[in-house]
């Protein structure tokens, strides 16, 4: 179960990252100098929110689901606080590009998909009113 | 509580390792500004019957002297071509019969040489002189490979274009002008990061528009000195010179 959670949830999702940086980037990327790489002609077109977008979030949802593999069994408000603490370091990093402090390019697109990608951590975890609520009156 | 102790450290420990794989993810300095259009454009104030001046001009294409470096780039090399066809034009509106314009001498025909009065060439000497800045590496801490160097200086233009008019069968100057290029101080900073290669960075946008401004402003000024220069009353004057190079050529040959 542990092994199958790592797999799906943290390394398949980086995987998938690190496949469409290969296959689907310019080959700006530090990524591409660090492994002394080539970056290939892209084989087909994919829409950019997938190019761009689904990347940072693949990269927050692994990063979310590897604090909830470390807390899962502790403590659930401490799990949530470095749910917390991940996220406004993500949003934050689009700031600090926005401002030129840090290298890359500000999309507030990756900002929506940092805080979705937060959501749907939240939701897997049961941290909706709803479910909450239903909880509460069948005790 | 040691426990919590190490789940803590964990958990910051995660955000450590991606926040670097972040910073695998994020482009590299990359210029972001698109390069601004060339307007490398002149019209000549007015235009004479075509003919009119009754000498014939073949028009060799302007070419840079020396060794400049930059010849073959953007926005040098419109610069130059751009310069021969509105040099082309403004022969034609000033009323001259017009051969070429060829790209070089060797281009021109003996038909052509024969039918024409004078050639002429225009010479572009130009320098760029880097007054103050340069190169500047900028070290990445953390990683190495996001190093790289940026291009900041004031680049001053400077130099000259001479007309040359020639016989043009012995290649004999028989006139001559020169329009100095107006010293100007430009201020180029790159967008992107560069490996430093010594030499000045023109394809990168913080470099390539404000350079390809001064160039469009050299343009217009000299161009309009050319066409004053280009007086078909002046270049008659040249017509006795003309068949007396041929005739003493003939009897040389002869």
């Amino acid at each position: 179960m542990k092994s199958k959670f790592i797999l799906f949830h943290i390394i398949l999702p980086l995987v998938n990252g690190g496949a469409t940086y290969l296959f689907f980037r310019n080959g700006n990327q530090y990524f591409f100098r660090w492994f002394h790489m080539q970056p290939s002609e892209e084989p087909f077109y994919i829409p950019s929110i997938i190019k761009y977008n689904l990347v940072d979030g693949l990269w927050l949802y692994s990063l979310l689901k590897t604090i909830e593999f470390i807390w899962k069994k502790d403590s659930r408000t401490k799990m949530f606080a470095w749910f917390g603490i991940a996220t406004t370091i993500a949003v934050m990093s689009e700031w600090l590009q926005k401002w030129k402090i840090i290298p890359g390019t500000f999309d507030r697109v990756d900002v929506v998909t940092y805080l979705l990608v937060l959501c749907l951590c939240l939701y897997q975890n049961k941290f909706n009113p709803y479910t909450l609520t239903l909880k509460t009156n069948l005790q | 509580m040691k426990k919590n102790y190490q789940l803590h450290f964990a958990s910051a420990l995660t955000l450590v390792v991606f926040a670097f794989l972040f910073f695998g993810s994020v482009a590299s300095r990359k210029a972001t500004t698109p390069l601004a259009p060339l307007t490398f454009d002149y019209s000549p104030p007015s235009n004479a019957l075509p003919g009119s001046a009754k000498f014939t001009i073949a028009l060799v294409n302007p070419s840079y002297t020396g060794n400049f470096a930059y010849a073959s780039q953007s926005p040098f090399k419109e610069f130059r071509h751009s310069m021969g066809d509105d040099i082309n034009e403004l022969l034609i509106a000033r009323g001259f019969n017009l051969k070429g314009p060829f790209e070089t001498w060797d281009n021109m025909l003996y038909s052509d040489k024969q039918q024409s009065d004078v050639a002429i060439t225009v010479e572009i000497d130009m320098n760029i002189q880097e007054t103050s800045g340069g190169w500047r590496y900028h070290q990445d801490v953390v990683i190495a490979a996001n190093s790289y160097n940026s291009y900041n200086a004031t680049l001053n233009f400077n130099g000259k274009l001479t007309i040359v008019a020639m016989e043009t069968t012995s290649r004999q100057k028989i006139w001559s002008k020169s329009v100095s290029l107006p010293q100007n101080g430009v201020a180029v900073a790159t967008e992107a990061g560069y490996p430093n290669t010594g030499i000045i960075p023109f394809t990168d946008p913080g470099v390539y528009n404000p350079v390809s401004k001064t160039l469009s402003e050299f343009y217009k000024s000299t161009l309009g000195q050319i066409y004053a220069y280009m007086e078909p009353q002046e270049m008659l004057t040249l017509k006795d010179q003309i068949i007396q190079i041929r005739k003493n050529s003939t009897i040389q040959s002869k």
